[in-house]
């Protein structure tokens, strides 16, 4: 009879293998990364304790995260949550050759046009970043508390489509995740199934 | 004719906001009569056709795609990225109640850890027709049926499309020798959406380590397929799907989505069976853990 803990010590063994899949539960601490921004500088997760974090998985290209952008509501969340001293960082998960790998002079030059407000983009090209916290689409929404815990994840709000007229009514999770957390309430809606175009990661992985 | 919406909205500021942020319009009446039957965009060419003539009976009318090759678009539950078509009647003649897409059997697509259920090539989505009252004798006032559709096709990328479609009745005469190929096409596509499940079968699921079973007692020799769900966040889509048989009984185990926090009551979704025919599956779902109804 296999004994209890070795099948349970193979379960997760196989969790942690396994290619994309969620690597934390909401509730649980969020994954450790290290990532590279435009500018050069090394950020990591832990460098942010005692900050509320956001990841918004970016591909420029990508027609759901286009609707986003040219409606002006991701640079409103980012300028709305960043001045409320949330650490906003765009992750971008494409592999080279791929629909939304950019240069950091191309991510820098978007986020000028763009008037985005990011706290920093960090490229992430290998998808290493991405396969930690089961990215699946652009955009897909992470939100962290203080303590390092994932409290939100998945969609940006509640209407998958890629029509800019279903920006306004829709019901954004993330604000909603950030303020009831921050007045130290439970998050009502803490994941959802993301919505947008698929993380262009690298073939074969 | 219902008037538009945007005829109703006063002039103010927000009409403004609207205009600016690049709002997606409906179409005014004019540019409705306008409409063609058949458009070109996002790497599609889609066009509206009917299985009948003289648009009198119940019939179908049905959303034609013919895709670019390596596009797809996707099924009603499109798997872990993009979105299913959908269409909107922007006018329909008084009486005709258009009713919901009939979906065919999907394939599955993979690329790299991402899942999804859609369809390539020549995709037709039939879309039945109801019509208040009798009508025993062809009417010859003129109908139209519009309607503003929209998808999403992929390859690497993916591209949106819309388009404003029109159908009139009576039909013009290029339009009623290509009925007989349209009524084809109605049909083929209908053959490939999901019967019932025949009477002699029962399925049922249960969660089980974090994996949902479903087991499908069919009423003779049991075969393999490929089960997709209806509902998102149930199952997770790209984890592998073992099917197994024996005997009678087909059994498909899935590992459950992430956001599953108690099992669905019911498990939702179609068979494809090896051999071709699809069936759809509605199997209560059993899980220890839920507590009994009061009986």
């Amino acid at each position: 009879m296999i004994h209890p803990r070795a099948g349970a010590a193979a379960a997760a063994l196989l969790f942690a293998l396994s290619l994309v899949g969620h690597a934390a539960k909401v509730g649980e601490p969020a994954p450790a990364f290290k990532g590279t921004d435009t500018r050069g500088k090394v950020h990591a997760l832990s460098d942010f304790k005692g900050r509320f974090v956001v990841l918004e998985w970016h591909n420029q290209g990508c027609p759901y995260v286009k609707k986003h952008y040219a409606s002006g509501n991701m640079q409103r969340l980012q300028k709305e949550w960043t001045g409320k001293g949330v650490v906003w960082l765009t992750v971008i998960s494409s592999a080279a050759g791929t629909q939304g790998h950019v240069t950091p002079e191309q991510a820098d030059t978007y986020v000028r046009d763009q008037q985005a407000a990011p706290t920093a983009v960090i490229l992430d090209p290998s998808g290493e970043i991405g396969r930690a916290y089961g990215a699946r689409t652009t955009p897909h929404m992470i939100v962290i508390d203080p303590a390092g815990r994932l409290i939100y994840d998945g969609a940006i709000d509640d209407k998958p489509t890629t029509d800019l007229a279903d920006v306004g009514p829709a019901q954004n999770y993330v604000s909603a995740a950030l303020a009831a957390a921050m007045a130290g309430k439970p998050v009502a809606t803490a994941a959802t199934k993301p919505y947008g175009c698929a993380v262009k990661y690298a073939s074969g992985t | 004719m219902r008037t538009a919406p945007w005829a109703r909205r006063s002039v103010c500021w927000c009409g403004l906001l609207a205009v600016t942020a690049g709002a997606v319009l409906l179409p005014t009446a004019r540019a409705a009569a306008q409409a063609a039957r058949e458009a070109t965009a996002a790497h599609a060419t889609v066009d509206l056709i009917a299985d009948r003539a003289d648009g009198t009976a119940p019939f179908s009318v049905a959303l034609r795609f013919r895709l670019d090759p390596g596009w797809h678009i996707y099924w009603r539950n499109p798997g872990d990225s993009g979105g299913p078509p959908s269409v909107r009647w922007a006018d329909k003649p008084a009486g005709w109640s258009p009713g919901e897409i009939e979906w065919p059997a999907p394939e599955r697509f993979s690329t790299g850890p991402i899942v999804n259920y859609g369809y390539s090539g020549t995709v037709v989505l039939p879309v039945p027709v109801a019509l208040a009252g009798t009508r025993s004798a062809p009417s010859a006032a003129p109908r139209e049926l519009v309607g503003e559709v929209k998808w999403i096709a992929c390859q690497e990328i993916c591209v949106p499309g819309k388009a404003t479609l029109r159908l009139a009745w009576p039909l013009a005469p290029a339009e009623q020798s290509a009925v007989g190929d349209w009524q084809a096409a109605i049909a083929g596509a209908r053959a490939r959406v999901p019967a019932r499940a025949p009477a002699g079968w029962r399925a049922t699921a249960r969660v089980a380590d974090g994996n949902l079973v479903l087991s499908i007692r069919t009423d003779g020799k049991a075969e393999k397929g490929t089960f997709f769900p209806v509902d998102q966040g149930v199952l997770d889509e790209s984890a592998p799907q073992k099917v197994d048989v024996a005997g009678w009984e087909t059994r498909v185990t899935q590992k459950t989505s992430a956001l599953l926090t108690t099992p669905p009551r019911t498990l939702r979704g179609v068979i494809v069976l090896s051999s071709g025919p699809a069936y759809e599956i509605v199997a209560p779902v059993s899980d220890p853990n839920r507590k009994p109804v009061n009986p």
